[in-house]
C-alpha cells in the first residue's frame, strides 16, 4: 500500500514539474515570438533563453533555426558560429558555409580554411593546455588570425586561457587591449594591477592611448564614476558608444543623446535602444521589449540595462 | 600589562581597513594621462582678463559646457589660475566639482594652452576637482578636435 501511494506521489511530482519546466521554455518562446514583431534584434536575448530549456525537440529546433536567421539579419556572425557548431543537426552545411564565408571577408589575409582551423583548436585549448594552437599562430604570423582567435576567447568567456596565451611569446605583444578586455571580465583586482603596469609602462603612440583609455572607461564605469568613464572612453577611438551608455547610466539624457548617431536601423541593441530612449515617443517601444531587457540585464552582471527600467519608472 | 590578541573580529577589522587603504591608494594614484609638471600659460585671445572669471559650474553636463554657479566665481585679472583652483578645493563637496572660463554677461569662453612638449594647442573645456581633491582638465585639441582627459597639478597653470 505504502508503495503504491508513494508511485501516485512520484508520478504527480515528477508531471507537475516537468510541466513547469516545458511551459517555462514555450513560454520564453512565445515572448520572443512576441517581441519579434516589434524588434527583431531585441528578440534574439529571448530566443537564446528559450534555448536553455527547450520544451520539445521540435521546440528547440524552431528556435535554432529562428536565431539562425535572426543572426544572419543583424550580422552576428560569431554568434551564428557558435550555434551552428553547437547545433549541426539542425543548420544545414551550405548555411553554415555562408556564416564562414562572412566571417573570412571580415578577417583580410587570412583564408577561410585557416581560420577554420584556428577555431578548432580553440575549441581544443584550455589553460596550460594550448601548445598547438601557439604553434599554429606562430607558424601563421598573420594578425588577422590572431585578432580572429582572441575574439573568439573572449566570446568563449575562456579568459584565463587567453592570458596566458597572450603572456606565452613576445610575438604577441600589442594586444594589451585584449588582455585588458579579459582581466576585466574575469577579476577587478587583477584589472586594476595590469592598468597601473600599463599606464607606467606607457607609450606615446595613439594606439596605445586610445586602447589605454579604453579600458580606464571600464575601469570607473565599474566603481560607479559615470562621468570619468564617459570622458575616458570619449578619448578612445573606439568609445564612442560605451561612452554614451556611461552618460546614460549617469543620467546625462541631453548629452547621451548627442554622443552618437542613433537609428533604428541598426545591429547594436544599445543604438537601438537610445535611438527610443532619445525619442519622444520610445516608451512604448521600451515597454515592450521589457523581458528582453531583463536577460541582458542578467547576463551583463553589474548591468546598465535594468537603468532603462528606473527611467521608465520616473 | 595588557597584551593586545588579534582575535578574529580584530583581524577582520585589520583586513577591512586594508582594503580601504588599497582602494583609497588607487584613487589617490590615478596617474592616468597625468600632463607632466611644466608651467603652462593660459590664452585669452583678445580678451581681457580683468573681465573674465573662473567659476565652478552647475553639474548638467559632463563635457564641461554648462552654465555657471555665479556666487562661486573669482576674478581672474592677473592672479595665477593655480592660485584661484586652490579656491574651489576649500569647501567640502561629495561629488566632483567643475571649473569654467566665464566672461562677465555669464558667457562661457574655452581659452587655449600650448602644451611645451610637441607645441600642440589645446582648448581647455573645463577643469575637473574629483572628490579625492585631485584635477582633471577636459580640453580639445585645436589642430583636429580630438577630446582628452589629463589629470594635472593646479600650480602647473599661471
Amino acid at each position: 500500500m505504502n508503495g503504491w501511494l508513494f508511485f501516485v506521489f512520484f508520478t504527480l511530482t515528477y508531471s507537475l514539474s516537468t510541466k513547469q519546466i516545458y511551459s517555462e521554455g514555450s513560454s520564453v518562446f512565445q515572448k520572443a515570438y512576441e517581441v519579434e514583431k516589434t524588434s527583431t534584434l531585441l528578440s534574439i536575448p529571448l530566443y537564446e533563453n528559450s534555448l536553455m530549456r527547450p520544451d520539445s525537440p521540435k521546440g528547440e529546433k524552431a528556435a535554432v533555426g529562428r536565431l539562425f536567421i535572426l543572426y544572419k539579419k543583424h550580422k552576428k556572425w560569431v554568434e551564428a558560429l557558435f550555434l551552428g557548431s553547437r547545433y549541426s543537426k539542425f543548420i544545414a552545411k551550405k548555411d553554415r558555409d555562408i556564416v564562414w564565408e562572412s566571417i573570412g571577408s571580415l578577417y583580410e589575409g587570412a583564408t577561410i580554411s585557416e581560420l577554420q582551423t584556428a577555431y578548432q583548436l580553440v575549441f581544443a585549448s584550455k589553460p596550460n593546455q594550448f601548445d598547438e594552437l601557439q604553434s599554429f599562430l606562430l607558424q601563421n604570423q598573420k594578425k588577422s588570425i590572431l585578432d580572429f582567435v582572441l575574439l573568439i576567447i573572449y566570446r568563449k568567456k575562456e579568459f584565463e586561457l587567453g592570458i596566458q596565451l597572450l603572456n606565452s611569446d613576445p610575438t604577441f605583444v600589442g594586444k594589451s587591449l585584449y588582455e585588458g578586455m579579459y582581466w576585466q571580465k574575469s577579476n577587478s583586482d587583477e584589472f586594476r594591477i595590469f592598468l597601473e603596469k600599463e599606464l607606467k609602462r606607457g607609450s606615446g603612440s595613439d594606439s596605445f592611448q586610445s586602447d589605454t583609455s579604453f579600458l580606464l572607461g571600464y575601469f570607473f564605469r565599474s566603481k560607479g564614476e559615470w562621468e570619468h568613464s564617459a570622458r575616458f572612453f570619449r578619448m578612445s577611438s573606439r568609445g564612442k558608444l560605451e561612452s554614451a551608455k556611461s552618460l546614460f547610466a549617469g543620467g546625462y539624457k541631453e548629452e547621451t543623446c548627442k554622443a552618437i548617431p542613433l537609428s533604428q536601423n541598426t545591429n547594436e541593441e544599445w543604438v537601438l535602444l537610445l535611438y527610443h530612449y532619445c525619442s519622444s515617443n520610445g516608451k512604448e517601444f521600451l515597454d515592450i521589449v521589457q523581458p528582453s531587457l531583463q536577460i541582458l540585464a542578467k547576463r551583463e552582471g553589474k548591468d546598465l540595462y535594468s537603468k532603462f527600467r528606473e527611467e521608465d519608472s520616473q | 600589562m595588557n597584551r593586545i590578541t588579534l582575535k578574529p573580529k580584530n583581524f577582520l577589522f585589520l583586513i577591512f581597513g586594508l582594503i580601504l587603504y588599497s582602494s583609497y591608494q588607487m584613487n589617490s594614484q590615478s596617474a592616468f594621462y597625468n600632463l607632466p609638471d611644466s608651467e603652462r600659460i593660459i590664452l585669452y585671445g583678445d580678451q581681457d582678463t580683468s573681465a573674465l572669471f573662473l567659476c565652478s559650474q552647475d553639474q548638467k553636463r559632463v563635457f564641461g559646457k554648462n552654465s555657471a554657479n555665479i556666487k562661486d566665481c573669482y576674478a581672474i585679472g592677473g592672479n595665477s589660475i593655480g592660485d584661484l583652483l586652490g579656491e574651489f578645493m576649500v569647501s567640502q563637496h561629495s561629488t566632483e566639482k567643475q571649473v569654467g572660463f566665464y566672461t562677465q554677461d555669464s558667457r562661457q569662453i574655452h581659452p587655449a594652452w600650448i602644451e611645451p612638449k610637441g607645441e600642440e594647442s589645446f582648448l581647455i573645456l573645463s577643469f575637473v576637482l574629483t572628490r579625492e581633491k585631485v584635477w582633471f582638465v577636459q580640453a580639445l585639441r585645436k589642430r583636429d578636435k580630438q577630446y582628452f582627459y589629463f589629470k594635472t597639478k593646479k600650480d602647473s597653470w599661471k
